[in-house]
C-alpha cells in the first residue's frame, strides 16, 4: 500500500475506506473486519456516523498491529468549540478503543470552528493525535483558518470525483500545503456514474 | 470490496485524462455549503455523538 507524506512529516495510506451511512452495527463490523483483511489500512469514520464502536470492535477483532492501522475520525459541529473538542475526542478514542488517533478532522466548516482548532492543535501537541485537519472546507475558509492559528491543517477532505473534480481547490491546496483527501470518489453512484459511457469505454480498456 | 482495493496496476493516459475533465460540473452532487438552509440544518441536528 502506497503511502504519501504529510505536511508534519506523518505517512497516511493512499487508499482508505469509509464508513459513511454504514449504520447498522454488525454491518459496518463486518465490512471493516473484510476491509482491513483485503489489504486496507486506512478506515475513516466520524461521530456523526454513529458507528465508532462498530469500528472499533472491527479494529480489535482484524489482528493487525495497531501501528500498522491508520485511523480517521471527525468532530462534529455539535461539539461547539475548545471544551467540547476535548470531551468529543476522548469520546471517540473511547468508542473507537484506541489510545491515540491518527487523523482528527473538523467535519465542516460550521460552528465554533476556532474554539474547536485551538484544542485539536493542544490535542495534537500533546501527541493525542498524529496529525489534525479539516473536511468540507472551501479556499476562503481554508486560508482564514490557516492564517489565524498556528498548525496548517495537514488534511482537507472534499467531494471529489468525475463530476466534481476540483482541479482549482486541489491547486490551492497544494500552494497552501495542505493535502487532499477526497470523499465520495464514485460519487455515490450518483449522476449515472457506474452507466457513464465514456468511464465504461476507458475502465473496459484497462480491464 | 477487494475489486476497488485492486486499483495500482494501471495508469490512465493522457487523452483519457482529457476526456474525463470534461465530466467536472464543478459542483457538488450532494449540496451547497454556502446554502443557509443546509446550514441551519445541519448545525441544529442533534446527534448521538
Amino acid at each position: 500500500m502506497q503511502s504519501i507524506v504529510l505536511n508534519n512529516g506523518v505517512e497516511i495510506p493512499i487508499l482508505g475506506f469509509g464508513v459513511f451511512q454504514v449504520k447498522d452495527p454488525a454491518e459496518c463490523e463486518r465490512s471493516v473486519v473484510d476491509a482491513i483483511a483485503a489489504g486496507y489500512r486506512l478506515i475513516d469514520t466520524a461521530a456523526s456516523y454513529e458507528n465508532e464502536e462498530a469500528v472499533g470492535r472491527a479494529i480489535k477483532r482484524s489482528g493487525i498491529a495497531r501501528n500498522e492501522l491508520f485511523i480517521t475520525t471527525k468532530l462534529w459541529i455539535q461539539a461547539n468549540g475548545y471544551e467540547g473538542t476535548l470531551k468529543a475526542f476522548q469520546n471517540s478514542l473511547k468508542k473507537l478503543q484506541i489510545d491515540y488517533l491518527d487523523l482528527y478532522l473538523i467535519h465542516q466548516p460550521f460552528g465554533d470552528v476556532y474554539g474547536e482548532w485551538r484544542a485539536m492543535q493542544d490535542l495534537y501537541k500533546e501527541g493525542k493525535v498524529r496529525a489534525i485537519g479539516v473536511s468540507n472546507f472551501q479556499p476562503d475558509r481554508l486560508i482564514d483558518l490557516i492564517i489565524h492559528n498556528e498548525i496548517v491543517p495537514a488534511i482537507n477532505q472534499i467531494e471529489t470525483h468525475p463530476f466534481h473534480q476540483q482541479n482549482q481547490t486541489q491547486k490551492f491546496l497544494e500552494e497552501n500545503n495542505v493535502q487532499i483527501e477526497s470523499w465520495g470518489p464514485f460519487a455515490e453512484g450518483k449522476n449515472g456514474i457506474f452507466q457513464n459511457q465514456l468511464l465504461l469505454s476507458i475502465a473496459h480498456k484497462y480491464n | 470490496m477487494e475489486e476497488n482495493f485492486d486499483i495500482f496496476d494501471f495508469k490512465l493516459g493522457e487523452e483519457d485524462m482529457d476526456e474525463i475533465k470534461k465530466l467536472d460540473t464543478n459542483a457538488s452532487l450532494f449540496f451547497d455549503h454556502r446554502d443557509p438552509t443546509m446550514v441551519k440544518w445541519l448545525g441544529e441536528r442533534k446527534l448521538n455523538v
